[in-house]
């Protein structure tokens, strides 16, 4: 039997319920006259497990013609550009504190545009350069965001 | 006198050859060379901030290089102390600005940094106001009603605070101690809901800064006692702790310090610096408008201020119960 | 009259010409920091605060003041365009002006928005003007109870703004719950869910969360798409709104105007909780409530009045008290007393130049603002035919920005990235992600204000029914709960009948 989307994140809820539940008792639920830190967290663990319990319920009775299995859900999905352009900005973000926010910008939106939807050199260079370019201009010097500078470039 | 000049030589020797593997000597002549970052663990524009930037731009024309302000705020205000333990060179071109909080948090939960050891503290500027207000209505006339009036009915009398474990709750429950009665805290967020929950009625009393200030001026409320060493410029005829006969002097005072190992030298160039600030006729009046007390210390007795303040510190929160597991 | 011999010295003041540059400087700079995702008024404040210690404490207070109401009316715009709430505010302007917008009636969307804001801001001016020392004095009557009940009822409407599977949108809300909670305990200063962690001491940031779960995510779900399809409609129709949007838009407006006004002096989430329980309220009292959330002209002009109305509303407890209602109006109080003036019951008074003179300027300031956002909406709808493969990056770009800047910590940035993956697999799963953000917002405060309440009344639970506001929104959440249960109970309670008989 294939696996069912709702079923699958119903599980998915019940789990985060527990953890929810479990924490909020170890931080203690306190006194009537002074609630605990986990009071609202173990109820709120409570309430999230009852309702993650009907979802699953739900899912699992709905008819299987009605309900759309965990796969479905990616089929005919470019969703590797995805996980390919999340994995750049994750680099971005990791490169801005040693190269600096101008340099590892400029490069990441050249990759950008020349990779998800090739355009030509023209169009990439032009459009990553003036967009970095325009991008310090307002935050950057203008409006004083205090961007990562980059260590790279600090003076010891 | 010979003796004595060739000692000094020496030890002046020693001093730079002792600094010589970590900067250079030659750097170390004519430090600063280029504009010191001073982290500032506050968002911009609140009271600590402004004050700083005002210190900064003083200190800026004792040394010669700009002082460029870097607010780091986050985790209480020891986010960014704890960033330059972690990061930055102890070349003294970045130093961060030392709440009382860097001294109290870890001893309320495990952080990254270690405030008896990794730092190299400079000097010591200033501090708040706090002070206990009731509403106009109130009964309580004086700070000898409310603690009565607690003796009376443990537990009954609430406070507002701007937050737990801050110093204006530690040093409530020192009172209390002290006067062996028991009261009530109400932690709010920040300072200012505590002032509408005591216009309101909802608490008996707040014990805050002085965001109250404009209320009591205009009569809403009544001012009960300041906790600073002497009685406060503006409300001259209030009562400080001290004279109350609690031998408390509470204001969280800061001050500033570098990385650990921190060059000496620079040190010293940032010590004179900021004294300096703290003559300025411009950062005295921007304090005055915060109602901050200048209260600078040279280096060492700064060291030792932190020293004591660490382990009071440590007492404290281990007596209040705030520590975590 | 009074009022109107002060309004006359403060029109005086506000019309100087330093003043009125100033003015304009301020709304010109808050539409743009409000179009900008991320930037907020408060780092775009706290920025230029150190330029106003030159100016006059009018012309510095002036400009202050437009930035801030300047931002709420560029705010909608990203949200309405690019689907990115740069604030908690303007969530619930993404879920019908987004589509608006895809359809190709953006013009329309930013227009009445744009109106809505006006007519909002030039009201919360008045009433801020003839009421504001008696509602400064009644707002300080809610204590941590009125605000439970009041966090009580803004969840319970939580479960009416949901499209979808109710039970998801109840799961969601759970969540945004929890991570609202993460971080030190308001009440007992201990860590909760930081596991350690530095940069989770303070709580998850609200912005790279509602970027993450909006923005990136939008992004996300058009990149697995076919870029080459037209994500808006090529034709974009018509600027100016219909007659048929007037009609539609006149009740929100006017509903939304007071709605926002009155929880805008409330300490606190006031705008947040305005824009969505007026668009609760629009939903409900619809005939057609099946057209919300796939562009209803209705959801975009009622939230967007009540949030700017609430603004305005916001400027109260703090001109008249001293008392901040949130953070922008902290920052603002700072800016007071770095000019030397202390905001509190005597500032009228004693610096009544200053006083009205801001006031007189906020009239200016939004009429300004209308005429600078008009011709504005053809340029902004232009944006929109910029092909998305070249837009996206840069949307991307400003997201990251965004985050950073808040907290000056790449930490934020990861943070977005991975609710924007969430936001992604969210989608596809049917589950949205607006409950989680409400509750995010609304949680801490409803755990908060709940603990401080059995603080103060020893444990006792008949606080809440007690007293007579908090009473009356308890009531409230219980009706909307239980109304759609009473169709269904009348049902059996008729076949019982027939039953019986």
């Amino acid at each position: 039997m294939r696996l069912r989307a709702d079923t699958f994140t119903a599980l998915i809820a019940l789990g985060i319920s527990a953890f929810i539940l479990l924490q909020g008792r170890e931080l203690g639920l306190g006194r009537p006259n002074d609630p605990g830190s986990g009071f609202i967290l173990f109820w709120t663990g409570i309430i999230m497990t009852g309702l993650s319990a009907v979802l699953l319920v739900q899912s699992l009775r709905a008819r299987a013609e009605d309900s759309s299995g965990l796969g479905d859900a990616f089929a005919g999905l470019r969703w590797g550009k995805v996980i390919y352009v999340v994995a750049l900005m994750v680099l971005h973000s990791a490169a801005m504190e040693y190269f600096g926010f101008v340099l590892s910008t400029g490069v990441l939106l050249l990759v950008l545009f020349k990779t998800v939807e090739p355009q030509t050199w023209r169009v990439a260079i032009l459009g990553s350069a003036l967009t970095t370019l325009c991008a310090w201009a307002v935050f950057v010097a203008w409006l004083g965001t205090q961007m990562p500078v980059g260590s790279l470039f600090l003076p010891d | 006198m010979r003796p004595a000049s060739h000692k000094l030589a020496r030890r002046t020797l020693l001093g730079s050859v002792l600094a010589l593997p970590a900067i250079g000597s030659a750097r170390a002549q004519a430090w600063p060379a280029r504009p010191v970052t001073l982290i500032v663990p506050w968002p911009a524009g609140g009271s600590t901030d402004v004050s700083m930037r005002a210190m900064a731009e003083a200190a800026a024309k004792h040394l010669g290089q700009q002082v460029v302000v870097d607010n780091k705020p986050g985790a209480a205000g020891t986010l960014g102390g704890a960033t330059m333990a972690a990061t930055a060179r102890p070349d003294g071109y970045t130093i961060a600005q030392m709440p009382i909080s860097m001294f109290r948090l870890p001893y309320m939960q495990k952080t990254s940094f270690d405030p008896q050891k990794d730092f190299t503290y400079i000097s010591n500027l200033t501090g708040y106001t706090f002070g206990v207000v009731v509403k106009k209505d109130s009964k309580f006339q004086t700070f000898k009603d409310l603690i009565d009036a607690a003796r009376a009915e443990p537990g009954k009398i609430t406070y507002a605070t701007p937050g737990a474990g801050t110093t204006l709750h530690i040093t409530m429950e020192q009172i209390a101690a002290a006067a062996g009665v028991k009261w009530t805290q109400v932690p709010f967020k920040g300072g200012a809901e505590t002032s509408a929950a005591v216009m309101g009625g909802h608490v008996s009393a707040t014990a805050d800064s002085t965001g109250w200030g404009p209320l009591v001026d205009a009569g809403e409320l009544r001012l009960l006692c300041t906790w600073g060493g002497a009685q406060t410029k503006k409300w001259p005829n209030v009562p400080t702790l001290t004279e109350l006969g609690f031998p408390i002097v509470s204001d969280s005072p800061f001050g500033i310090a570098g990385p650990r190992n921190m060059n000496p030298v620079a040190v010293q160039k940032l010590d004179e610096a900021f004294r300096a600030a703290m003559q300025d006729r411009a950062v005295l009046d921007t304090l005055e408008k915060f109602d901050m007390a200048p209260r600078y210390m040279p280096t060492a007795d700064y060291i030792k201020f932190v020293n004591e303040t660490i382990a009071e510190q440590k007492v404290l929160i281990e007596r209040l119960g705030l520590k975590t597991s | 009259m009074d009022v109107f011999n002060s309004l006359w010295l403060g029109l005086g003041v506000a019309m100087q010409p330093m003043n009125l540059l100033f003015c304009f400087a301020g709304v010109f700079i808050g539409t743009l920091i409000g179009v900008l995702p991320g930037i907020g008024p408060v780092a775009a404040m706290s920025l230029l605060l150190p330029i106003t210690f030159n100016i006059t404490p009018e012309a510095a207070i002036i400009m202050l003041s437009g930035i801030y109401y300047g931002s709420m009316y560029g705010g909608s715009t990203t949200a309405i365009l690019v689907n990115i709430p740069g604030e908690a505010a303007s969530v619930i302007t993404c879920l019908d002006g987004y589509q608006m917008a895809r359809q190709g009636r953006a013009g329309p969307a930013l227009g009445m928005a744009a109106i809505g804001s006006f007519i909002a801001g030039t009201l919360a001016v008045v009433g801020l003007m003839l009421l504001a020392p008696t509602l400064a004095r009644v707002a300080v009557k809610f204590g941590p109870a009125e605000y439970f009940s009041l966090m009580v009822l803004g969840l319970t409407i939580l479960v009416w703004l949901s499209q979808g599977s109710i039970i998801k949108a109840l799961i969601m809300a759970c969540l945004g719950v929890v991570l609202g909670l993460v971080g030190i305990d308001s009440i007992t200063a201990m860590p909760r869910l930081t596991f350690d962690q530095m940069q989770l001491i303070d709580g998850l940031g609200l912005v790279p969360i509602v970027m993450g779960l909006f923005g990136i995510a939008e992004i996300l779900n058009n990149l697995e798409q076919r870029l080459d399809r037209e994500v808006f409609q090529a034709n974009v129709k018509g600027l100016m709104p219909s007659r048929d949007d007037w009609k539609r838009s006149a009740g929100p407006i006017a509903r939304g105007s007071v709605l926002g006004f009155f929880l805008g002096i409330l300490p606190g989430g006031g705008a947040v909780i305005s824009s969505f329980l007026s668009y609760a309220m629009e939903k409900r009292l619809s005939k057609t409530p099946e057209r919300f959330g796939k562009g209803a002209i209705e959801g975009v002009a009622g939230p967007e009045t009540a949030n700017n109305a609430a603004a305005g509303a916001g400027f109260i407890p703090l001109l008249t008290l001293g008392i901040p209602p949130n953070v922008v109006m902290a920052l603002l109080l700072g800016a007071f007393i770095v000019h030397g003036v202390q905001p509190g019951p005597l500032m009228m008074t004693q610096n009544p130049q200053l006083f009205w003179g801001v006031v007189a300027s906020m009239y200016i300031g939004n009429a300004m603002l209308l005429v600078l956002n008009m011709p504005l909406i053809g340029l902004w709808v232009q944006l929109l035919k910029v092909p998305y493969k070249i837009l996206f990056p840069m949307i991307l770009l400003f997201c990251v920005i965004g985050a950073y800047s808040v907290s000056n910590q790449v930490f934020d940035v990861y943070l977005m990235l991975g609710f924007g993956v969430l936001g992604w697999l969210m989608k596809k799963f049917g589950f949205e992600p607006a409950p989680l953000v409400l509750a995010f917002v609304l949680g801490p405060m409803l755990e908060n204000n709940l603990r401080k309440s059995m603080i103060l009344s020893q444990g006792d639970f008949m606080m809440f029914l007690e007293r007579p506001i908090s009473a009356v929104c308890l009531a409230c959440a219980v009706l909307l709960l239980v109304s759609p249960l009473l169709p269904i109970f009348n049902k059996q309670r008729k076949q019982l009948a027939t039953e019986e008989s």
